[in-house]
């Protein structure tokens, strides 16, 4: 064994490795896109499978299609990922697997970079399938494990479901150094189980439910569960995957005492442990994050059991359903529980104004250009910009103010598309990213070409997934293990889609692409403009502008056009700083000509 | 023992290096380690903190309110933004140096240097304030400015660790062409806590 810092979606990635994984998918999202990074970046030397897939429904059915075959798969997204892939996995609960399939789900409480804040193991009780929530990174790695063989008992792909303050904290994990090579894969065996048709689903439908059963009894004995009895305390806290860190540190920071069960295994709840927290506390206390998943079904069991015990938790609003926990709100939590109040918080002067610090695109940044150009194009018209998921999502954020909605992945096209019913005279443009156009924007495409919407779409191809990482799509030459045997070119993919009016531009260049904007704007039927420049973290600057203080008219038109972070006013006057990418944009509109390159 | 250190900075200025190469020399120690950040859409240029724990025993990965040993600045308004972290008596190194959002070049809202210095001055039982951009810049790389900050921080006695597991815990988590200069930008941060 060796002891390594690492992230929990890194110790999921090791963890996997040691259960003898063989094939491994996933679309970038975060909190999870490390765990399948890491485990791309082990594949060749253990010599298993990894694919960075088109999105998240592919990835879950490829990882299907090896559990079929008999090998252990693992397919990983973030939470919002799972409803692209909800079709399948909702079938695949009835068809079941072969070899050992786990679904990693990361969820992100808050939300920090996620449109809704669902929980997945609400999910995973629709689904009928067991989940597994860790408390920390070392336990992910245990439970990733221990999920593999779960899933084999079982015959069902087993979810884990670890959240941002598992996957991005970082831990001294202990992990194998010898790993075994995995026996070979049995192979896909024909049978008429793996077809799927009414009569076969209402003949499994009673067996899925009886394996919740199965699962629950399974869950009697997990150590992931543990009951630690405080004999000094009649309450009691039942707590859910990364909860149960703030409860323990909540109960020292206030010095109270409480007997403790912590739950790994939400779903299916085991009634053993806590019918035995029940024989000590009258009272209890239910603390997890989102849903209350554990609470309805505590609840369910002391009905069923004829228990009448005092439960608190959401229902009784002591614990947000909304937002992420942390020590601080959970200990207001307890102190209202165990009715105390806190001794005030010691007087500080007032914090003076902060500035207003959002998430901005990078200087240099393409999109910026590209937002700029279309904003020119639309000048004087009511034009709606529909939005997609990306860093482009930024060209919301003041000066460029170019995003008009954004839904999900894909939504940009088929929002556009559905406005266009309503509004036939007015133009609508959408943005969506050349991974994103993989991920989903083909479809939207081909339905408003079948579909006859007259909008304009603008692929942002800035030759890769930048606000996940940098992760590869079949439009670059690379995969998740090594290069690619083919490069999709967009605009080819576009004209087979059947639009008319495809033009490649270069968003630095703004006066062809101001000219092409305008023509597709003015055409009569779907148009494409694919503005295609490298993401700025992908190239090394080689080149920086200045301002000419002589020629400044200080109209501020290059800050209030572009916002660009390298343009600043330290002495009140714009000047570009040393962050400058030299993209040129600012010099192309600088009303004065007072932008120059540095030669 | 516990030692608990919020760093609070700007997306891209290393935060996450100094964060892992504080929890490796805790490591190295034998302690139990937690870090804690927020990556993704905060690298594009807005706030970044990240919690550092080590102690012999440990559950969550984030710091609870007024809880931090140390609030380490790598940009003066956002050690400002997180100094709620900071427990009562606690020490502030603070980077002097700015990173002014494009709002405030937009009129949206403001950046007062002053009196974030004043303010931050009166929180902490200890504050300090040094140039991370000009320390850096001195070191022969203006990326360095979070291993200047980890030298300057490595002249506290309360560390677990000796100042230099620490940097050795920094040259491992870069490149063999980069060790110089981090090894500079240490030395550096610690000289510039002799004059701060």
């Amino acid at each position: 064994m060796s002891l390594k810092l690492l992230m929990g979606n890194e110790a999921i990635a090791y963890g996997a490795v040691e259960a003898g994984v063989q094939v491994a998918a996933a679309y970038p999202g975060t909190p999870s896109s490390e765990i399948f990074s890491t485990l791309a970046a082990m594949a060749r030397e253990k010599g298993f499978f990894a694919e960075w897939s088109v999105n998240e429904k592919v990835a879950l059915e490829v990882a299907a299609g090896a559990s079929y075959a008999g090998a252990r798969a693992i397919v990983t997204m973030k939470q919002v990922g799972l409803n692209v892939a909800s079709d399948p996995l909702m079938s695949l609960a009835y068809i079941g697997v072969k070899g050992g399939m786990v679904l990693v789900v990361a969820d992100d409480p808050g939300p920090h970079s996620s449109q809704t804040e669902q929980d997945t193991r609400k999910f995973a009780q629709f689904a009928k399938l067991p989940v597994l929530d860790p408390a920390t990174p070392a336990e992910a790695r245990e439970m990733v494990k221990y999920a593999f063989e779960l899933s084999e008992k079982l015959l069902l792909p087993v979810i884990l479901r670890p959240t941002t303050r598992t996957c991005h904290a970082c831990q001294d994990v202990e992990v194998l150094d010898d790993i075994s090579q995995p026996a070979a894969p049995a192979g896909f065996v024909k049978d008429p189980k793996w077809v799927i048709f009414p009569s076969l689903t209402a003949r499994k439908h009673p067996w899925l439910n009886n394996q919740q059963e199965v699962a629950r009894k399974i869950f009697e004995d997990a150590s992931f569960n543990q009951l630690i009895i405080n004999n000094n305390a009649e309450v009691g806290i039942i707590t859910s995957g990364v909860s149960y860190n703030y409860v323990r540190e909540a109960l020292e920071l206030s010095g109270l005492e409480a007997s403790i069960l912590k739950i790994g295994t939400p779903y299916p709840l085991p009634h053993g442990p806590v019918l035995e927290l029940l024989k000590k506390a009258g009272r209890i206390l239910i603390v997890e994050e989102q849903e209350p998943v554990v609470e309805d079904q505590v609840i369910a069991l002391c009905w069923h059991n004829n228990l009448a015990v005092e439960i608190s938790g959401k229902h009784d609003r002591l614990v947000p359903r909304e937002g992420e926990l942390n020590v601080n709100k959970v200990k207001t939590t307890i102190d209202k529980f165990f009715k105390v109040t806190d001794v005030d918080a010691p007087k500080t002067s007032p914090t003076p104004e902060l500035p207003l610090r959002t998430p901005i695109l990078c200087a240099g940044c393409p999109h910026r250009a590209s937002f700029h150009i279309f904003k020119e194009a639309a000048r004087g018209t009511d034009a709606v910009f529909t939005g997609d998921i990306g860093c482009y999502t930024l060209g919301a954020i003041p000066p460029l103010n170019a995003v008009d909605t954004c839904l999900c992945m894909g939504a940009s096209i088929t929002i556009a598309t559905g406005m266009n019913r309503v509004e036939p005279g007015r133009r609508q443009i959408a943005f969506l990213g050349d991974s994103t156009f993989f991920h989903t924007g083909i479809s939207g495409l081909i339905n408003a070409v079948y579909n006859r919407a007259n909008i304009t779409v603008v692929i942002l191809d800035n030759r890769t997934t930048a606000m996940t990482g940098h992760q590869p799509h079949p439009g670059l030459d690379r995969t998740a293990m090594g290069p690619a045997a083919t490069q999709l070119d967009i605009a080819r993919l576009a004209e087979a889609c059947g639009v008319e009016f495809v033009r490649e531009v270069d968003p630095y260049d703004l006066k062809a692409s101001k000219e092409a904007a305008g023509e597709a704007l003015n055409y009569p039927g779907p148009s494409v403009i694919i503005m295609k420049r490298e993401c700025v973290s992908l190239v090394k600057s080689s080149a920086r502008y200045k301002i000419n203080p002589d020629s400044c008219a200080e109209c501020g038109i290059c800050i209030e056009e572009l916002g660009c972070p390298a343009i600043t006013k330290p002495g009140g006057s714009p000047e570009i700083s040393k962050n400058c990418y030299g993209c040129g944009v600012c010099a192309q509109i600088c009303p004065a000509g007072a932008i120059e390159e540095v030669k | 023992m516990k030692l608990d250190i919020v760093i609070s900075g700007v997306g891209g200025q290393g935060s996450v290096l100094a964060s892992r190469a504080l929890a490796l020399a805790a490591m190295s120690k034998g302690l139990a380690v937690r870090t804690s950040e927020v990556i993704g859409m905060a690298q594009r240029e807005g706030p970044v903190t990240s919690h550092v724990r080590m102690s012999d025993e440990l559950h969550g990965a984030i710091i609870p309110d007024r809880g931090a040993d140390f609030l380490l600045g790598f940009e003066l308004a956002e050690t400002v933004r997180a100094l709620d972290k900071l427990k009562p008596g606690g020490t502030i190194i603070a980077s002097s140096s700015t990173i002014v959002p494009v709002s405030v070049q937009l009129g949206i809202s403001n950046y007062n240097q002053a009196d974030y210095i004043k303010h931050l001055e009166e929180s902490a039982g200890r504050a300090v304030f040094i140039d991370l951009a000009e320390i850096s810049s001195r070191a022969g790389s203006l990326k360095t400015g979070n291993v200047v900050m980890l030298g300057a921080l490595s002249t506290f006695h309360e560390l677990p660790f000796e100042p230099e597991q620490l940097l050795q815990a920094v040259l491992n988590s870069v490149p063999d062409r980069l060790r110089d200069v981090n090894r500079s930008a240490f030395e550096l941060g610690r000289q510039a806590m002799e004059v701060a």
